[in-house]
């Protein structure tokens, strides 16, 4: 799997859109990161692959206070059980990656893609998505992102 | 009072969906719930619903089959299905659509959207 620049607008695209629409924030800022020095374990880790026309998986990563702070704000109810977060970060990532797609793929064709998947991160994330990933700001909200492209597809 | 079905394997998009709802109108609406098609076509072989919102992407059994299974079916064939997706373009709408889906929202839900929607299929003002 390698990181793909390329597809960074379509990402940001639909990472804005998911927040406005779920979240009511707007982005502010993003920059290209170190997995190494922002992921860490405890970490929320949705994946989401993408099986149709491209292959590869949109990775979002959330530390504990904005995942809670994010499925709060998208319910409108304070959730702190942990269950329930990932099932709103789930729920988020399932969207942004909908929206990339849709941007990213040719209007005339479909696409198609994996029921994305939460766990709580045991280590930290020099591994992670070949050791870059891109910070997205949303006010005080912080999402790690990346698309990492499959060529062995 | 309308009995509205929400089919989603996440729990967190069937309250965004009641609240979407809520926020257009549907005020007085009792719920159903289920997570995925098979728990759906359960509900629906003894309920009676006034509108069916599902979602595609989900275990067991996917919107796509929950569609075909409730428009295949003289019982159930004239309940209004409409399909939420993450997965919505041009394409799929299409393909949804032929499949006699009544309606294509795109995930995340717009509120314009969710309030046309209600006009169309439960003529909402």
């Amino acid at each position: 799997m390698i990181l793909a620049q390329k597809y960074f607008i379509a990402l940001k695209e639909a990472l804005s859109e998911a927040a406005e629409r779920l979240i009511f924030r707007e982005l502010e800022k993003v920059d290209l990161v170190s997995g190494k020095d922002h992921l860490h374990p405890g970490y929320y880790r949705v994946h989401v692959d993408v099986i149709y026309p491209l292959g590869g998986r949109l990775s979002l990563f959330f530390d504990q206070d904005a995942g809670k702070q994010m499925v709060t704000e998208m319910v409108g109810e304070w959730i702190d059980d942990k269950e329930k977060i990932k099932d709103g970060l789930s729920e988020f990532a399932n969207a942004a990656c909908g929206r990339f797609l849709a941007r990213y793929v040719e209007p005339h064709h479909h696409f198609k893609m994996g029921l994305p998947r939460c766990e709580q991160m045991n280590t930290a994330g020099g591994k992670e998505t070949n050791g870059k990933l891109w910070a997205f700001k949303f006010d005080d909200l912080h999402i790690y992102a990346a698309f990492e492209e499959d060529l062995s597809r | 009072m309308y009995r509205v079905l929400i089919v989603d394997d996440s729990s967190t998009a069937r309250a965004l969906i009641k609240k979407s709802l809520d926020v257009c109108g549907l005020v007085a609406a009792q719920y159903l719930e289920a997570r995925n098609g098979k728990e759906a076509l359960d509900i629906l072989k003894k309920e009676t619903v006034d509108l069916v919102l599902t979602d595609v992407n989900m275990p067991e059994m996917d919107g796509f089959n929950l569609l075909r299974r409730i428009k295949s079916s003289p019982k159930l064939f004239d309940v209004p299905v409409v399909v939420i997706t993450s997965l919505k373009n041009r394409t799929a709408e299409q393909i949804l659509k032929k499949e006699q889906a009544s309606a294509v929202l795109g995930k995340p839900l717009s509120i314009p959207e969710v309030h046309r929607m209600l006009k169309n299929q439960l003529h909402l003002i």
